[in-house]
């Protein structure tokens, strides 16, 4: 089956979409029915999927659009599973990606493709003892996703407590819910927390949501902890928790999201590519995810990449060489990226900026020198 | 005993630090915000603008930058610091932009800001002229009183009130060194407890009108009155 669309996100034209349940890296289209702006940055987009389709998700998974040029993107689910209409929530992040589609031409009924379920981020808590959520930005999407699902089926007993960081009160775009949950659930706190003073009035707290939460958690056994949201927060939040001699590793769940300029979400389960990262009298190969930008995909892999601007071909801390066979197969730099390359000290013929990469297909066994 | 120890770790230097080196890029930086500022005309649209501005830096060798270039016109600035601006605003014949620019020169850190306006809009020219005001207030209180981080932003923000603006506290002063200061402290001036050191900050204030949707920016390096004559 062909979906035919006057419009669509770049790429997306022509899906073809399997009938049946949806298969796991399968594809199906599914109707956009609802868009709603929750802040100035933040869109609620409801897609409602075919009535032949089956989309069993745990909450705290995501799926990927999917567009025809392989550069999908993922969004966790931001509600438990509903019949046929799933809530995912877009941060508006300008370009020509499909948040900027969603934000200048989607339109109601308009179709999407979309795969999934995937990522093993999921509620794993039995009862008994506490939970502590941490999230920052859309990450309370999965965050919210889990935590509704457990007060609707959970121990009662159970202390919940949500620690959602932002940098300005207009960040937390869902904190009247939570506060009604809170009127409502006597075992579950909400904690906004501001990232800097600014307009903190009463019932904010300041600082990183992960120092907030251990400042407050004066015994960690029998805890929970799950953290979802940007790549800073979720490892130094790891990192502190697991410092603590009364924290259980293998309680501590994490899901990730990429900065803003690197990627719209990251996760594990999309297709990837290889990516050989050369030295001296050695190789490394990661498998990056298609989409991904290589800075995103060598950050993942552990490759301690500096990125002081956040991915926005400002500093050029993520300057890497690319091995001359494979220098002309990619797409030549933008303008801004090559007056940055000339200025960098040292800078060679065959270096690039891993933020400014976007991993393709066509870039399966892609061969790089970071150190030069 | 707290505040002594944190404020040495915050204020630590990379290897190359040099007075002499962020005077001089403190210097390229100003005069960078003034040539761009020099060359923005109302009709133009606010991402040629940010074009030009990375052209001009480029020309210059300070392209490369701790933080993106931002040129902001009109509505664009009441956003807070890495907001992305509404698209295609162009500049009116009566309208306010601002600039925030972070180069490197080669090793060493710049920062600093300023506003503009390209008509007669009283309240937009005060704004302008408000924003800088309000840094020369603080910076005195800070040479004068040896206040912390707080009591300094805690007076802006009383100070920018009683002028009739509201301080944007998103904006509120960071460290700045040898590249990357980021390794060092990422965090905010106006959360320190301690007075913070001459050449290692910058003082950022960032004020918008309570009732129209602009705004006005300064930035610099926390320095004494010598070095603003």
């Amino acid at each position: 089956m062909i979906f035919a669309r006057t419009s669509g996100p770049p790429g997306v034209e022509g899906i073809s979409a399997p009938g049946g349940a949806l298969a796991r890296g399968g594809e199906v289209s599914a109707e956009i029915v609802d868009l709603t702006w929750l802040n100035a940055s933040v869109m609620r987009l409801l897609l409602e999927l075919p009535a032949a389709i089956r989309f069993d998700y745990q909450p705290g998974q995501f799926l990927a659009v999917v567009p025809a040029d392989g550069a999908p993107r993922c969004f966790s689910m931001a509600a438990p599973p509903s019949g046929r209409i799933v809530e995912l929530h877009v941060r508006y992040r300008g370009g020509r990606g499909f948040s900027q589609w969603l934000k200048e031409k989607a339109r109601i009924a308009d179709r999407v493709a979309i795969a999934g379920p995937y990522g093993d981020f999921a509620w794993r808590s039995r009862g008994g003892g506490r939970v502590i959520l941490l999230a920052t930005g859309t990450g309370i999407a999965p965050i919210s996703a889990m935590l509704e699902h457990a007060l609707a089926h959970n121990d009662k007993r159970q202390g919940l407590r949500l620690y959602w960081g932002g940098r300005h009160t207009d960040d937390f775009y869902r904190a009247p819910m939570f506060r009604r949950w809170q009127e409502t659930h006597g075992n579950f706190v909400f904690v906004p927390v501001l990232s800097r003073r600014g307009a903190a009035g009463a019932g904010f707290a300041v600082g990183r949501v992960q120092d907030v939460a251990l400042a407050e958690a004066s015994n960690l056994h029998n805890v929970d902890v799950y953290a979802c949201g940007s790549p800073g927060m979720v490892e130094d939040a790891r990192a502190r928790f697991l410092q603590r001699a009364d924290m259980s590793p293998s309680r501590f769940f994490s899901d990730s999201f990429e900065p803003a300029a690197v990627a719209e979400k990251s996760g594990p389960a999309a297709p990837t590519v290889a990516v050989i990262v050369k030295r001296r009298e050695s190789a490394d190969r990661i498998e990056a995810r298609i989409g991904d930008t290589l800075l995103a995909a060598l950050k993942r892999a552990g490759f301690p990449l500096f990125s002081i601007c956040g991915g926005r071909a400002s500093c050029g801390t993520c300057k890497t060489g690319i091995v001359p066979a494979w220098s002309a197969r990619l797409p030549p730099p933008s303008k801004i990226e090559r007056n940055l390359l000339a200025c960098l000290p040292d800078s060679r013929v065959d270096d690039r900026l891993a933020c400014q990469i976007t991993l393709t297909a066509g870039l399966d066994g892609l061969e790089i020198c970071p150190s030069g | 005993m707290n505040d002594v120890i944190e404020q040495s770790d915050l204020e630590k230097v990379g290897s190359v630090f040099s007075k002499e080196q962020m005077l001089a890029i403190r210097d390229k930086t100003r005069a960078a915000i003034h040539l761009i500022a020099s060359k923005v005309k109302p009709g133009m649209v606010e991402e040629d603008a940010v074009a030009m501005a990375k052209d001009i830096l480029a020309a210059q060798g300070m392209l490369r930058g701790w933080h993106d270039v931002y040129v902001r016109f009109g509505a664009n600035t009441t956003k807070t610091f890495g907001a992305p601006s509404d698209p295609g605003v162009v500049l009116g014949e009566n309208d306010i932009f601002f600039l925030d620019i972070g180069p490197i020169y080669q090793q060493w850190e710049g920062d600093g800001g300023d506003t503009f306006v390209t008509g007669t809009d009283p309240a937009m020219a005060r704004s302008a002229e408000d924003a800088r005001a309000l840094f020369h207030a603080v910076r005195k209180k800070w040479q004068s009183e040896g206040w912390t981080g707080r009591q300094l932003y805690d007076f802006a923000e009383s100070a920018a009130r009683d002028m009739g603006w509201e301080l944007n506290l998103d904006l509120s002063g960071h460290r700045i060194s040898d590249f990357p200061h980021a390794a060092i402290y990422d965090g905010p001036m106006a959360t320190v407890g301690f007075c913070p050191s001459p050449l290692v900050w910058v003082l950022e204030i960032h004020i918008r009108h309570p009732a129209r949707r602009f705004g006005a920016f300064f930035e610099d390096m926390l320095l004494d009155d010598a070095y603003f004559r």
